[in-house]
């Protein structure tokens, strides 16, 4: 009879046929963990193209206000930047201090605002490391305007943070990122209700209640799903909020977040 | 087989299994980031880190839990089973990076602690879909954690090997928790079958091998008992013909409960308990090496005739009677304490045989 081989961990060398079957084991090892690595890397969704300037710091002029939520208005344009603070705060936070240095409200306050932006499908965020009244404000400025009522809608949409969104984390949607975007949402961030329309376009709508107030705490149980709001649009500058009655708020299966999901 | 503890008992071979494991290693994250950077230049680093980490880690854990019936099947694996250890320990640093950073990434420079918020982030407990899939990697990672941190023959042996056997054996419970986090967490994020596909295919593969391994144990189990005929409760029990055992191996008894090894060599027979004193390996499947019973899985050494490890090794066998009949080979199913010296039933010449393993 032939010989079985017998391999002992402490001896110098292998048994021929034990060396020969671990080195088959192993080149086979080396080619899955590549071809591995390789599916894991292909067939994974695409990642938008959401930027954060991280480490980058720019400064922007422009009218502060808190309607419907912390915003600098921008010179010239118009457009409002969403104000944040860093880590997962709203940017009450970073405004705080400048609030405390002027003995009063900032509302109105032309400001000078340092930070990193965040920008996404034509919407601006900028994380805030510093703001001071600006003493030598832009001659053009734009006032803060009351919002222009556009009517009731249904909308159905999923909830998320707009910091995370626009860029600083990647994906920011799903069930992977919807811890964070409870965080931050917890931490004073506006939620933001992302919608699909029929066109394949997405349009954000910042979320408060009737009366203008925020509805943090009260989104939380849905964020990352699917919700079906129905409430009044406002537009404030370039972005739209949905005020609405957050008890109403229901919960809806996401694949049914169509393009024909927008209805006005 | 070591004396005194040393952090890693270095030999030759464990040394090659290092390097080929770093090289995996290193092999597939320098593919997924490489890959990612120029398929997904958009992606974040944190993103990248989370996900090469997370998905080599639960690839890793699949090659160590297929390494064990790997073995059962075919001993010709038997060297990646030796320091499987320098693997498990791997799987959970490689699993600490993907939690770390999902701690930061998710959790941290909020408004609460991020443990509390790792567990109350997402409440949907009740639900299925909803289930905070996060929760499911932290204990996995703990689990994982308690299994590196004994993984040392120290822990083995002041736990003793029952204790320990069973504390690593909650990997299964941890791989369990770990298909359910990617179940519940990327999978339903992805829209590529081919990641359920995957999760499938490694799910398949664990449970198949270890189905395998297991009726083929139970094969040998059933082969291996030999009933004690009534009323001779005292009696030695017939084992098998001295030629169906091959020169310096061993055939497997289950005799009234009593798992025991039958060893043949040097014209002699000898019995002793078939479960190695370290890690509970199947003497059985060993063989005699410089008069030694030698355990194939790593390599602990007894003296046949008293089950005793050479000096100045300390483990203890079971050992029991054997009797000649002719060429008829008995044992008798009582155990003498753990090292006692009993003697070997000696196999006259004309019985001799130049039988050998096959």
């Amino acid at each position: 009879m032939q010989e079985q081989e017998f391999y002992i961990g402490w001896q110098k060398s292998a048994p021929v046929q034990v060396a020969r079957t671990v080195r088959l084991a192993v080149y086979a090892m080396v080619l899955l963990v590549l071809l591995f690595a390789v599916a894991v890397v292909v067939f994974q969704r695409k990642f938008s193209e959401s930027i954060f300037e991280f480490g980058v710091e720019s400064t922007l002029q422009g009218v502060l206000t808190y309607q419907p939520v912390p915003m600098l208005i921008l010179p010239e344009s118009g457009r409002r930047v969403l104000l944040v603070s860093p880590g997962k705060f709203g940017a009450e936070k970073a405004l705080a201090e400048l609030n405390t240095r002027i003995d009063g409200s900032s509302e109105g306050l032309p400001v000078q605002v340092r930070g990193s932006l965040i920008y996404y499908d034509g919407k601006t965020a900028m994380e805030v490391h510093a703001v001071q009244p600006d003493s030598t404000p832009p001659p053009v400025q734009h006032v803060v305007a009351p919002p222009v009522v556009l009517g009731t809608v249904l909308l159905r949409g999923e909830i998320t943070d707009p910091k995370c969104y626009l860029g600083v984390m990647k994906p920011a949607v799903g069930k992977p990122h919807q811890d964070c975007s409870a965080r931050c949402i917890a931490g004073g961030i506006p939620p933001v209700l992302k919608v699909a329309n029929a066109a394949g376009d997405t349009e954000y709508y910042l979320l408060k209640d009737q009366q203008g107030n925020p509805i943090n705490q009260q989104v939380l149980p849905f964020v990352g799903s699917g919700v079906e709001i129905q409430g009044t649009l406002q537009q404030w500058g370039d972005w739209l909020v949905l005020c609405a009655d957050p008890a109403t708020m229901k919960r809806i299966q996401k694949q049914n977040l169509n393009p024909e999901s927008m209805c006005r | 087989m070591s004396l005194t503890y040393d952090s890693i008992h270095w030999t030759a071979h464990k040394k090659l299994y290092d390097r080929v494991l770093l090289g995996l290693v290193a092999g597939y994250l320098s593919v997924f980031f490489g890959l990612q950077a120029w398929l997904n230049p958009a992606s974040t680093y944190e993103t990248n880190i989370i996900r090469a980490t997370g998905t080599l880690a639960f690839f890793l854990l699949h090659v160590t839990l297929c390494i064990g019936p790997l073995c059962r099947l075919d001993q010709r694996f038997l060297p990646l089973l030796y320091n499987r250890r320098h693997l498990g320990v791997s799987v959970f640093l490689i699993g600490a990076v993907h939690g770390v950073f999902n701690l930061l990434q998710f959790h941290s420079m909020g408004n609460t602690n991020i443990f509390v918020s790792l567990f109350t982030s997402n409440t949907a407990y009740n639900s299925f879909v909803g289930f905070p899939f996060q929760a499911l990697g932290f204990f996995a990672l703990v689990i994982l954690f308690l299994m590196a941190a004994t993984s040392h023959d120290f822990w083995l042996h002041h736990l003793t090997p029952r204790i320990w056997k069973s504390l690593h054996m909650m990997v299964y419970a941890a791989y369990s928790m770990l298909v359910m986090h990617v179940m519940l967490g990327v999978i339903q994020l992805e829209r590529s079958p081919v990641f359920v596909a995957l999760t499938g295919v490694g799910l398949f593969t664990v449970v198949g091998l270890h189905v395998a391994a297991a009726l083929k144990q139970q094969k040998t189990d059933r082969e291996a008992i030999r009933e004690v005929v009534y009323p001779e409760v005292d009696a030695f029990v017939f084992a098998c013909t001295v030629s169906e055992i091959p020169d310096n191996c061993a055939k497997m008894l289950m005799i009234d409960g009593q798992n025991i090894a039958l060893f043949k060599y040097q014209q002699k027979l000898s019995a002793v308990h078939n479960l190695c004193k370290h890690q509970n390996g199947p003497l059985s499947e060993g063989r005699i090496i410089d008069g030694c019973i030698t355990c194939p899985w790593h390599g602990y050494q007894y003296l046949p005739e008293n089950g005793q490890s050479p000096p100045p090794f300390h483990e203890k066998l079971h050992t029991y009677d054997v009797l000649l009949h002719g060429d008829r080979v008995y044992v008798h199913p009582k155990p003498y304490p753990e090292g006692t010296e009993r003697p070997p039933a000696i196999i006259p010449d004309n019985l001799s045989s130049t039988n050998t393993a096959v």
